[in-house]
């Protein structure tokens, strides 16, 4: 056998590569994106901040009040926070893009929800 | 305790030398001996078939030092263990016994400071030229801010001249930097002509200290970073940890998350081995095959990222089992990604082994002989393309490999040639692993909890990495962070081959014989200079490039050579 057949059949096909940024691919189910808080299931234990491999969740406060400051530029997207969180309160989102030169822009503040918003 | 045939040979040979035996695991034996009969022991294992050094192992306990040599022999591991004081680390070299131990013993040398008398590789293997003598990185006594305050001290460069000088020989240095190699070695070739006489290779250029990281984060965090030793083998390292860890914990793992871990091992061998040859064809000019391998590629790296969420790091082993399981909808995507995988692997082998611009550049490259492949003992499917019948997930069934039907691919190729025949050989098998786990999936449960502490246990771990087999060793300390932790790679053990199969190659061919292990490092540190007209060589840090740009701009120096002439105190040139 000799490779011109298999030349010729791919001088009839589509690239293979996706034109991005114009074209995107879609994320599979699970994908293990950037985390998100859901602070009102949060109990503080600070699991998330103590299991997390690169350091990359800061835990400001203690326990119920504490709030969490998420540093994306250290986080390698591991997953061990979700693992670990036992009330299941940090999930994943499937948003891919973090690039920027502004390192403040990647960080993520999850706060305490305001009483009267709760209710 | 039954007492292994070995000790009983050991014990009659060597008598009060041996202090004490045992054996904690099953496959695992060790002796602790007196520091005279190092030799005597090693070579009387040795002539009982333990001829294969796994890995050797420094351990600074707080009391003095210890050297745990561990021996394999067909899925089973022997340690030899020695201790050596702290005044007086000295041990003799076993490379006149078993060749491949030479880069083991230096990494010990660098790492603990143990001398082993008569290593033939005098330069540091791991740590930088000019390291402190008297620091050694992974003593109990020095901390991580040590390290770290050394290296800002005194940068990662180097003040030490490698002055390469010979009767009519000629040097030609590759690496660490070069377009010909994609990965960080230094290897310097003596050719004659256009043929290769001898081979000098200098590793370490990216290394990373993760022993040491290791040692100050808690097993959970220590899943990640082992992850991260490799991007490739992701999932056999910490397959490896995971192992290593369960068996120190004596935990139990449901059957399902056994196959699951087979799977991903086996979809990580597939990808592994389709990019080594899209990097082979490359290497020989044949980019075409580069760019069809790495398109299919793709698609099993997209079943991975179904799979874990990730295409690259995919943390789907966890301690107690797997993270994730591999649900039933999913199971058709995988068989139908494996029927492509596999018309795609043989069209591959068809295709290359009867093109000739691929075969006259793979046949006959890289010669070796069984016996070099076995002494310096060469690992995974290096060693199979040489005719060594090596693989742990046979000799050493770990997870579920014990009950899965498959062939260790073997060739006596003893070329480059036969590390591809193997390598795609490997696909289709392992295409038929995944077929066979998929379908014997049992349900239930696939993970336990597992606690976060480890008790005072060493516990060694192997697994056939896509490049061969890879050693993990814990001690644990009792609490939540090991003691001391252990990583051997598959790529240092082939590194004392790859040199010899370097040997009488063109140097056209030192490309594709090197890639033919399939190597993986990952690089930084300094130049390499070379003035023709002289025949001088000479090595540049980074600070050494700033010093003489700057004087250059101001005028006092002009050459390179007028810098080192009246400035390089700590750069004598010959």
């Amino acid at each position: 056998m000799s490779l011109e057949p298999e030349l010729l059949k791919h001088a009839f096909k589509k690239p293979f590569t996706l034109l991005y940024p114009f074209e995107k691919r879609e994320t599979p189910k699970g994908f293990r994106g950037r985390i998100q808080y859901d602070m009102a299931k949060c109990i503080g234990c600070g699991l998330c901040a103590r299991d997390c491999p690169s350091g990359a969740i800061e835990m400001i406060g203690k326990g119920k009040t504490a709030e969490f400051r998420v540093h994306l530029y250290m986080c390698t997207f591991c997953g061990q926070c979700v693992d670990s969180c036992p009330v299941s309160a940090i999930s994943f989102t499937n948003e891919y893009e973090y690039a920027s030169p502004d390192k403040s822009k990647l960080i993520f503040e999850f706060k305490r929800p305001i009483e009267a918003e709760k209710s | 305790m039954d007492i292994p045939v070995e000790v009983n040979i050991l014990r009659d040979r060597l008598g009060d030398r041996l202090i004490e035996y045992g054996s904690i695991k099953p496959r695992r034996i060790y002796a602790r001996i007196e520091r005279s009969a190092v030799k005597d022991a090693i070579s009387l294992l040795a002539s009982h078939g333990y001829t294969h050094v796994s890995a050797i192992t420094g351990l600074d306990t707080g009391k003095g030092l210890e050297v745990l040599y561990h021996l394999d022999r067909t899925g089973s591991l022997f340690t030899v263990r020695v201790d050596v004081p702290y005044d007086d680390p000295k041990l003799p070299s076993i490379t006149d016994i078993i060749p491949g131990a030479v880069l083991y013993e230096g990494e010990v040398r660098d790492l603990f400071g143990v001398v082993f008398e008569g290593n033939p590789y005098p330069r540091p293997v791991v740590l930088p030229d000019g390291w402190p003598e008297d620091f050694h990185p992974l003593r109990k006594i020095y901390s991580v801010d040590d390290i770290r305050k050394t290296i800002a001290d005194r940068g990662v460069g180097t003040q030490q001249i490698e002055v390469e000088e010979g009767g009519g020989a000629i040097y030609v240095p590759i690496g660490p930097q070069h377009p010909a190699l994609k990965e960080p070695i230094g290897l310097r070739f003596v050719v004659e002509g256009e043929y290769i006489v001898k081979v000098k290779a200098r590793i370490g250029y990216n290394h990373r200290g993760i022993e040491k990281a290791m040692e100050n984060q808690t097993y959970i965090q220590n899943l990640m970073l082992a992850e991260r030793i490799c991007g490739i083998c992701s999932v056999a390292h910490t397959q490896c940890y995971v192992l290593a860890v369960e068996s120190a914990l004596d935990l139990d793992i449901p059957e399902r998350a056994r196959y699951i871990r087979v799977v991903m091992n086996e979809l990580n061998r597939i990808h592994s081995h389709m990019l080594w040859m899209g990097v082979a064809g490359h290497e020989v000019g044949f980019d075409t095959i580069l760019m069809y391998t790495w398109r299919d590629r793709e698609y099993v790296l997209d079943l991975l990222e179904a799979i874990s969420g990730n295409r690259v790091t995919y943390s789907i082993n966890v301690i107690g089992g797997v993270r994730r399981d591999i649900p039933d909808d999913m199971r058709d995507s995988v068989m139908k990604t494996m029927d492509y995988v596999e018309v795609r692997a043989k069209l591959y082998m068809d295709l290359l082994l009867r093109d000739p611009s691929f075969t006259r550049r793979t046949v006959g490259v890289g010669k070796a002989s069984t016996r070099d492949a076995l002494t310096l003992c060469a690992v995974g499917p290096t060693a199979r393309a040489f005719n060594v019948k090596k693989d742990i997930r046979k000799d050493e069934p770990y997870e579920v490999y014990g009950d899965i039907p498959f062939e260790i691919v073997v060739v006596d190729n003893c070329d480059v040639a036969g590390t591809f025949i193997v390598r795609a050989k490997e696909i289709l098998e392992s295409v038929d692993i995944i077929r066979y786990a998929l379908e014997h999936m049992p349900g239930g449960d696939y993970r336990v909890k597992a606690p976060r502490r480890v008790p005072q246990i060493e516990a060694i771990a192997r697994v056939e990495a896509p490049r061969g087999e890879l050693l993990h060793y814990l001690k644990g300390s009792g609490g939540e962070q090991p003691y001391r932790y252990k990583v051997r790679t598959p790529t240092l053990a082939n590194i004392p081959f790859v040199a010899k199969m370097l040997e009488g190659c063109n140097v056209a061919d030192i490309p594709i014989a090197f890639a033919a292990i399939d190597p993986c490092m990952a690089c930084e540190d300094r130049m390499e200079f070379i003035d023709e007209s002289k025949g001088v060589t000479w090595i540049w840090s980074l600070e050494d490039l700033r010093a003489y740009r700057k004087l250059k701009e101001k005028g006092s120096v002009s050459k390179p050579l007028e810098y080192i002439d009246r400035y390089g105190g700590k750069l004598d040139v010959s």
